[in-house]
């Protein structure tokens, strides 16, 4: 059984901005529905209480964007999957990256001095069925994950295991050599 | 396909009767979206299989310019009255007296992984909550927690409700007993149980093992039990039986019914009071469908008897007295050999400044000697999947797989030794747990308000966090009295967050002010925690939300400056009165233009301009202050000196003063449609009646018409001879009266 609810998770590079900023950006973005019919934005939920947290999320019918510190030990921009058309692992993950790349480009544009750092990608499912994160998994998984991952990153890419022994897959790409902007990856995406 | 694959691989773990009433549910889901079963039936199925509303689920929201559609898909198809099949709600899952084993937090961190936002909450009532889940999500997530023993049924609706219990129950230094097991068999002995099902209202239990302690906080319960031990024989186990607490509204402290019920009778003793409730208890009017209203209407004596006589009709049952055969081995303690305190700590940081406030604040000496508890102080009650994952391996690794959830937000890990405290320490720091402070005035417990809560007025969960975040920053230079205090929030009247038994308690309201509507918190003063949650506080006024950091600094130090050599603080605010308070606080009333500082004008946490109940439209700036307001503003003023008149003990002026506050602020309402109206009290409540109740303009969107009754009840009995109680009870009616009153007048006007 192919996984699904796909996560996606880019790192911040630097500091990122404080909460108070990033929830009006939230609410802003909601008033204007900034994904227009991909995605219906619909609440903001701050958690930067919890140390580790989810920090700020946006509340999507479709997904949760958030940026804080769960998953993958840093500050960043996660993309978790909540409902959506049945797909492929693959192609889950890949019409994930574009949410997550659209809003990471956005959230650069509204946030002065936010950026993030392609480099590095943790990709992983919230599906403890079909994806335990076992070895048997990471080696089930591997050849769609690298189908998903060269292309965004054709000068090489390693893959290293994350995330807990007793939670759902996960794994973290890392580029081998100079790593694409943004928008470049945006474009390998739309061109894979 | 997924719901599909759990239920096959989950077959054989669930109990065949649990896993049949969760097929059934899956049936009824089905149904619903067929068209087959009534949206309002669905409804309180659903509620009694702990599925909840969520906030925006009525597909609206106020973006901060106006209030829009949201686009939910299927949107004909309701889940309820007014509520969208597709938009995300909330899941309420019942961890009866907090018990939580290893197996069932990772399941639980799984669960809020795959269905909600990757955080648990924990709440007042020992239950875990989950946000934002999708109603076709609720079989699996129900089979999955079944698999390991919970169940999220009669966590909602008109049921008994999760069955509380003191978190550090059967480890307690003062309790007489443990009263985990009775605590566990009463929940088990209720769940489904026929008598049980007919309620008007939910039904709320919980145990203590201390009088004196706040434990189970008994008081503020339908019906609860204080460990008690027969004078004659010291080796007996019974309880003291009290009925007719809640918060809500109005609260009501719980009576004793009976000063001792020996062991064997606290289950058929409990399904007489459910059989009374649901014989005698208010159906159709909700605001009046609470076990205390019962209590308070038959009174103590008639109640009792009532409840004697149900408890002879009962034919006797093995399980009121199976449980009791292995109540001693209930939790079965370590066998190793008793431990030793470390001379030489073995983690990193041991030493540290922080282990040691950590250790002061979170640690606590079982009654077993070299065991203690140790306390995770949870912000606002929330954890991440992978923080509980790590508590599980905590718990497993060195507390004997043994945790409670606490009625304060917290988690307890039982049975640790004191030599594991450095490593329990340091794993904490590495997932971001290691916060000392718990039981203080930085361990703030708060309900979701107006994050989640389709009824929240204001933001309980912003403000608390700004709160919890300034005290624990101060915490080391805080006067130890001030340390030790309790801070309790709730986002409206209803009490979630406990607010009334609070040394501070704050619950979320709304003003007027000119053509916008500004958040404020009523502040509560003088709660009592401790014995139970004894007493309630006394309310001193709604200030703009804005405004509640300074409150709370005057407050504790003026408490700091003020108190009297060990005396505590509800003997302070009884001391130093209502008069002082106000006078301390008098500046921070008022709230400044829109034009000179708009942050009064957005809740914390949320810079959209402030709206009710995300039902309003955008408001056009003025200045203009109407005779209404400042009508509103008397009756404000004359439930201060109905107030006053009650500390003095003068019941019949207070009575009649919460009844003047209410008239005139009825006559505030009532004259923008009639601007005719004259001053006498008779016309006051024919004109009022016939222009804002009858036609339910006055009418709170999910109290309906309590309010306005509360006028109408207080008229009649106007001259009539009061005591002491009935004056409060009136005030606090009164102070009902007027929220709602300026409610309406925020509706009249926007």
């Amino acid at each position: 059984m192919d996984p699904t609810q796909p996560i996606l998770k880019l790192f911040c590079r630097g500091e990122s901005p404080p909460p108070g900023e990033l929830i009006g950006v939230f609410h802003k973005w909601i008033q204007q529905q900034r994904f227009g019919n991909q995605l219906l934005l619909f609440d903001v939920a701050d958690y930067s209480h919890v140390e580790q947290g989810p920090g700020v999320l946006l509340v999507a019918q479709e997904c949760y964007l958030g940026l804080g510190e769960q998953e993958g030990g840093g500050m960043g921009l996660l993309y978790r999957q909540r409902r959506g058309p049945d797909r492929s692992a693959g192609e889950g993950l890949r019409a994930g990256l574009a949410i997550l790349l659209q809003a990471a480009v956005l959230l650069e544009q509204d946030l002065a001095g936010l950026q993030f750092d392609p480099a590095q990608l943790l990709v992983g499912f919230d599906d403890q069925l079909a994806a335990p994160n076992t070895a048997a998994t990471s080696a089930a998984l591997e050849p769609t994950i690298r189908a998903f991952a060269e292309p965004l990153y054709p000068e090489g890419v390693h893959l290293s295991a994350a995330g807990t022994a007793v939670g759902s897959y996960r794994t973290r790409l890392g580029a081998v050599r100079a790593p694409p902007s943004l928008t470049v990856m945006q474009q390998r995406l739309s061109d894979g | 396909m997924t719901a599909q694959a759990w239920k096959q691989k989950l077959e054989a773990q669930i109990e065949p009767g649990l896993a049949r009433e969760i097929d059934v549910f899956e049936k009824q889901i089905l149904l619903r979206k067929q068209g087959k079963l009534d949206e309002t039936v669905f409804a309180e199925t659903r509620l009694r299989r702990g599925v909840y509303g969520q906030r925006y689920d009525n597909g609206q929201r106020h973006d901060g310019v106006a209030s829009r559609q949201l686009s939910f898909p299927d949107a004909d198809l309701l889940k309820g009255p007014g509520t969208l099949w597709a938009a995300p709600g909330m899941m309420r899952i019942k961890i009866p007296y907090g018990a939580v084993d290893p197996d069932q937090m990772l399941v639980l961190a799984d669960l809020a992984e795959a269905y909600s936002d990757a955080i648990c909450h924990i709440t007042t009532r020992q239950d875990v909550q989950l946000h934002f889940v999708h109603i076709e999500d609720t079989p699996t997530i129900m089979r999955r927690l079944a698999a390991v023993r919970i169940t999220t049924r009669e966590a909602c609706g008109n049921s008994v409700r999760n069955v509380t219990a003191c978190q550090i129950a059967g480890v307690c230094k003062t309790e007489r007993f443990d009263v985990s097991p009775y605590a566990h068999a009463l929940a088990d002995y209720l769940l489904g149980h026929p008598d049980a099902q007919d309620f008007g209202r939910k039904f709320k239990a919980a145990f203590s093992g201390c009088q004196d302690q706040a434990c189970g906080v008994v008081s503020i319960n339908d019906i609860g039990f204080i460990a008690k031990t027969p004078p004659d024989d010291p080796t007996g186990r019974g309880f003291a039986m009290y009925v007719g607490g809640g918060l809500g509204a109005v609260p009501y402290g719980a009576q004793l019914l009976e000063p001792f019920v020996p062991e064997e009778e606290v289950l058929p003793l409990s399904l007489a009071v459910c059989r009374v409730f649901t014989r005698l208890g208010e159906k159709r009017n909700r605001a009046r469908a609470r076990l205390k209203f019962v209590v308070q209407k038959l009174g103590l004596e008639a109640f009792r008897k009532e409840v004697q006589q149900e408890r002879s009709k009962l034919t006797p049952d093995p399980r009121w007295t199976a449980f009791l055969a292995t109540r001693d081995s209930f939790e079965t303690p370590p066998t190793a050999a008793k431990p030793t305190k470390s001379d030489s700590p073995t983690a990193p940081g041991a030493n540290s400044d922080r282990f040691t406030r950590w250790c002061h604040s979170n640690v606590a000496e079982q009654k077993q000697a070299g065991f203690v508890t140790v306390t995770l102080s949870l912000p606002l009650g929330d954890i991440t999947s992978d923080q509980l994952r790590a508590v599980a391996e905590l718990a497993r690794v060195h507390a004997r797989g043994a945790a409670r959830l606490s009625i304060e937000q917290n988690i307890v890990l039982r049975w640790v030794e004191q030599r594991s405290l450095p490593a329990i320490h340091g794993a904490l720091e590495k997932v971001g747990l290691a916060a000392p402070g718990a039981g203080t005035i930085a361990d703030i417990t708060a309900c979701p308000g107006t994050d989640t809560c389709k009824l929240g007025i204001a933001s309980s969960r912003g403000l608390a966090a700004v709160l919890a975040e300034r005290f624990a920053a101060r915490t080391a230079t805080l006067d130890d009295a001030v340390k030790g205090l309790r801070i309790k929030l709730s986002g409206c009247f209803n009490g979630c967050g406990q607010h009334h038994v609070a040394d501070i308690g704050f619950w979320g309201v709304s003003r007027k002010v000119g053509s916008y509507t500004v958040p404020h918190f009523q502040v509560v003063l003088g709660g009592q925690w401790t014995e139970n949650a004894k007493s309630f506080g006394l309310a001193m006024g709604a200030l703009p939300s804005r405004n509640i950091l300074e409150v709370t600094d005057r407050i504790t130090d003026d408490f700091s400056k003020q108190r009297q050599p060990t005396e505590r603080f509800q003997h302070y605010i009884r001391r130093v009165g209502r008069k002082h308070i106000r006078t301390l606080l008098e500046d921070l009333f008022v709230v400044p233009d829109h034009a000179d500082d708009p942050a009064y004008y957005s809740d914390w946490g949320d810079p959209r301009e402030f709206t009710i109940g995300d039902l309003g439209i955008g408001e056009c700036a003025g200045e203009v202050i109407s005779s209404a307001q400042f009508e509103l503003a008397a009756s404000e003023r004359e439930i201060f000196e109905a107030q006053e008149q009650l500390e003095l003990e003068n019941a019949a002026a207070a009575a009649e003063g919460a009844l003047q506050a209410m008239l005139t602020a009825a006559k505030a309402l009532t004259k923008e449609l009639h601007p005719g109206l004259g001053n006498s009290a008779a016309e006051i409540v024919e004109q009022f009646r016939a222009r804002l109740f009858d036609t339910k303009l006055f009418f709170d969107p999910f109290a309906g018409g309590k309010f306005g009754n509360y006028l109408f009840a207080a008229h009649e009995r106007a001259g009539q001879p009061v005591d002491l109680a009935a004056a409060r009870l009136r005030i606090e009616e009164a102070q009902l009266f007027i929220e709602a009153a300026h409610s309406c007048y925020g509706r009249m006007t926007s």
